[in-house]
């Protein structure tokens, strides 16, 4: 009788021993592995820590250094900011200034009394001047040194307000422009 | 007893893994997120002292070369330019001295508005003042004398350290040689800012701009504290008037 031969292609089924085995040492590999990034991150951070703590250490005692300083200087800063505050307010203040006399010289320059009879200076900058004559082309004479005035940017909106004639033939006229200052 | 002993013996390499494993998680969680945020919180901190010690230096080295004193003259003048408050006796003397100077006589003077009973912080800024970034009292001044005079006034009340503006003014020719004026006339005034805590706070330079305007207040005459009669003119005999404004 032949005896009968077979061949067992089927795996045989890893014990669970070997299994456990197999686990422990990944699992150990990977407790290497977190141990290193440990004790890496460690070493990293105590490091940035104790320079980062040395660097904080020797600002702060700068600048109770400069803090005393300054403070040294305390009413000179007082001053000095309140300087700065001022001049902003004298600035402004300058700026809103209106130089009346350069604004008589201009009249002057093509009107002056007995011609002139009054000077008026009013809000917006708005100045009125009457003058009387005899003589129209005085009259026209001031109007055109006006317009001159007017292109040469110094004044702005002439304006023709009054121009009579009384009994005695005499023009009475008034001319308001406003002042470009 | 024996069946933990086992077990134990059986299990030994994973547990210890775990035990570590373990350690590790708690080593992050109580070690290093705190420490990082300790760092991160030492970094910011180490910023900002940087940057306030930065701004603690260049206020140390610009204040070591100032003068006090000399600051503290250029802000007195800055003050006698526009000062905290209405300072009417500093209007009357300016008033005075300039009309004085330009010899003309001060015909009528008044103030409009004086008696705000509210401290300057509490009073309302006019449309000029708001632009200005001071508070305007108005006063009204009647000035008579000669044509030439009347210029003289009007061109140095322009430039005297207490500001003033010009808000209108008339002038009439009359036939004879003197004429009279009436300006309105506006007078600055700015209550100093209060002082905060600035010792952390950066000092600009001033600029040459600013340096320009506190040199050009220091040579503007100033008459505010001149008491009266000081500098006075004394008038001939034929030139006395009863009048308490005239010179």
């Amino acid at each position: 009788m032949a005896s009968q031969q077979t061949i067992n292609l089927v795996r045989s089924k890893a014990s669970p021993q070997h299994e456990l085995s197999e686990i422990d040492k990944s699992l150990r590999k990977s407790v290497y592995a977190a141990i290193i990034v440990f004790l890496c991150a460690a070493v990293i951070t105590g490091s940035v820590y104790a320079v980062l703590s040395y660097e904080n250490t020797i600002l702060t005692s700068q600048k109770k250094t400069l803090l005393e300083r300054v403070k040294k200087d305390i009413q000179l800063e007082a001053y000095y900011r309140s300087i700065k505050d001022r001049v902003q307010i004298v600035q402004s203040a300058m700026s809103n200034k209106r130089p009346c006399a350069q604004v008589l010289d201009s009249i002057a320059s093509f009107v002056s009394p007995p011609v002139l009879t009054s000077i008026n200076l009013g809000d917006s900058n708005t100045i009125s001047i009457s003058f009387r004559t005899s003589s129209l082309d005085t009259i026209l004479s001031v109007v055109t040194s006006v317009i001159n005035q007017t292109d040469q940017k110094h004044y702005a909106d002439p304006t023709l307000v009054s121009l009579t004639i009384d009994k005695d033939g005499v023009y009475l006229s008034t001319i308001s422009f406003k002042a470009l200052f | 007893m024996k069946e933990l002993q086992v077990i134990i013996e059986k299990y030994k390499e994973s547990l210890i893994s775990s035990i570590l494993f373990l350690l590790v998680i708690l080593g992050t969680i109580y070690g290093i997120i705190p420490v990082v945020k300790t760092i991160l919180h030492l970094y910011q901190e180490v910023g900002n002292i940087t940057k306030s010690n930065k701004i603690l230096s260049n206020k140390a080295t610009l204040l070591e070369n100032l003068s006090e004193d000399a600051y503290k003259q250029e802000l007195n003048d800055l003050i006698a330019a526009v000062p905290n408050d209405k300072s009417i006796p500093t209007i009357l003397n300016t008033i005075d001295a300039v009309a004085n100077e330009s010899r003309v006589e001060i015909t009528s003077f008044s103030l409009s508005n004086v008696g705000s009973i509210a401290s300057t912080s509490a009073s309302v800024k006019s449309s000029k003042g708001k632009s200005s970034g001071s508070t305007l009292l108005s006063l009204m001044v009647g000035i008579r004398g000669s044509y030439e005079n009347i210029y003289s006034f009007l061109a140095k009340i322009n430039n005297v350290r207490r500001f003033f503006s010009i808000r209108m003014f008339n002038i009439f020719f009359p036939d004879t040689n003197t004429i009279d004026v009436l300006i309105g006339m506006d007078a600055f005034y700015a209550p100093l800012s209060p002082l905060s805590d600035t010792t952390n706070l950066p000092l600009e330079q001033l600029s040459t701009k600013e340096e320009d305007l506190l040199i050009t207040i220091a040579q503007m005459p100033d008459y505010s504290h001149i008491t009266q009669g000081a500098q006075r003119v004394i008038p001939s005999e034929n030139e006395m008037r009863t009048n308490p404004f005239s010179l």
